[in-house]
């Protein structure tokens, strides 16, 4: 009991979505921009690998340009959803049958090695230049996530739900993480 | 307060996803026997909501799942603790996730339901109208 309230005081405290903004594309001070972004409005922006911050002027709701979300049947506009420490967005897709959540988390001050033990990863072959890991959540959890290692204490997550069908997810989720892979520094 | 093994609430909970999913999965045979009929205003009522219902599960599920990679509570007894008991609460068979899970797979029997109850009645408006011309 104490847990469900801790979990659900967590998800409400934090799971509030505070309004995003594109952050402009270079600015000519030695940020690498998206190498695939059409719209140069909403171009995602990255500082050098060698920054503390890497992920910290990466806007979560840019790193999808239009062809991917086209790859994905996003058509709706990303929107910001902060939990916890880290900074995300989130596209819903509407089938006939479930809505699909695609999600894409930053997270600042944690890499892989910060996943809880108790939370199950599984190896994947590198994506890109990205080390990456499966999270498929435990018993009876739909959503599935892919994640990317950025530095040692920096990861980008891509996760999604696809109603109740876990595999249907993982393979989205590795789609996902194929697509933003490009814009990760 | 605490009981790391969730103790009656547990079971209670688990009895009452059980029970709810045996509910929706007779009703579904219920109405794919015919036993009962909603109309097309009603029955798409009811099928906006079970999806509305869906959709906010499936998003609980993945803030839950998103922030369940994020707690990290360290080293010490106490977080050692907190932290088996958040997993099992969270993930065991009877936990919080696995019935809403359970509640998801519910909704698609409930939704099917409607689905053959809008079907019986449409038949029967049918029947009706037959009737009705050749009175």
């Amino acid at each position: 009991m104490v847990a469900i309230v801790a979990a659900a005081a967590a998800l409400t405290s934090c799971a509030t979505s505070t309004a995003g903004q594109a952050l402009p594309g270079d600015a000519g001070d030695g940020t690498s921009t998206s190498r695939s972004g059409t719209n140069p409005s909403s171009r995602a922006t990255s500082r050098p690998q060698g920054s503390d911050k890497p992920l910290a002027d990466l806007d979560p709701c840019a790193v999808l340009n239009a062809a991917a979300k086209a790859k994905l049947r996003i058509t709706t506009e990303g929107e910001p959803r902060n939990i916890l420490g880290s900074r995300g967005c989130q596209w819903k897709v509407r089938g006939s049958q479930d809505t699909y959540i695609f999600g894409v988390g930053l997270l600042d001050k944690a890499g892989i090695s910060d996943i809880p033990s108790e939370v199950p990863v599984e190896q994947l072959p590198n994506i890109g230049q990205h080390q990456a890991v499966l999270s498929r959540g435990a018993s009876g959890t739909t959503p599935c996530a892919v994640i990317l290692r950025v530095t040692d204490s920096s990861r980008a997550e891509m996760q999604v739900v696809a109603g109740t069908d876990v595999n249907k997810a993982c393979e989205l989720a590795m789609e996902l993480a194929r697509l933003v892979e490009p814009e990760l520094p | 307060m605490f009981d790391a093994d969730g103790g009656g609430a547990a079971t209670l909970g688990a009895a009452a996803g059980a029970a709810i999913g045996q509910s929706m999965m007779n009703f579904a045979s219920a109405a794919a026997s015919g036993a009962f009929a909603v109309n097309e205003t009603g029955g798409q009522a009811l099928l906006s909501a079970i999806r509305n219902m869906r959709d906010g599960i499936a998003q609980i599920q993945a803030d839950w799942v998103f922030a369940n990679r994020q707690v990290q509570l360290g080293q010490s007894h106490g977080a050692k603790v907190m932290t088996e008991v958040d997993t099992e609460v969270g993930q065991d068979e009877q936990g919080f996730m696995p019935m809403l899970t359970k509640l998801l797979e519910s909704l698609e029997a409930a939704e099917q339901g409607i689905k053959d109850a809008m079907r019986n009645y449409q038949a029967m408006d049918e029947r009706g109208a037959s009737r009705h011309r050749s009175v």
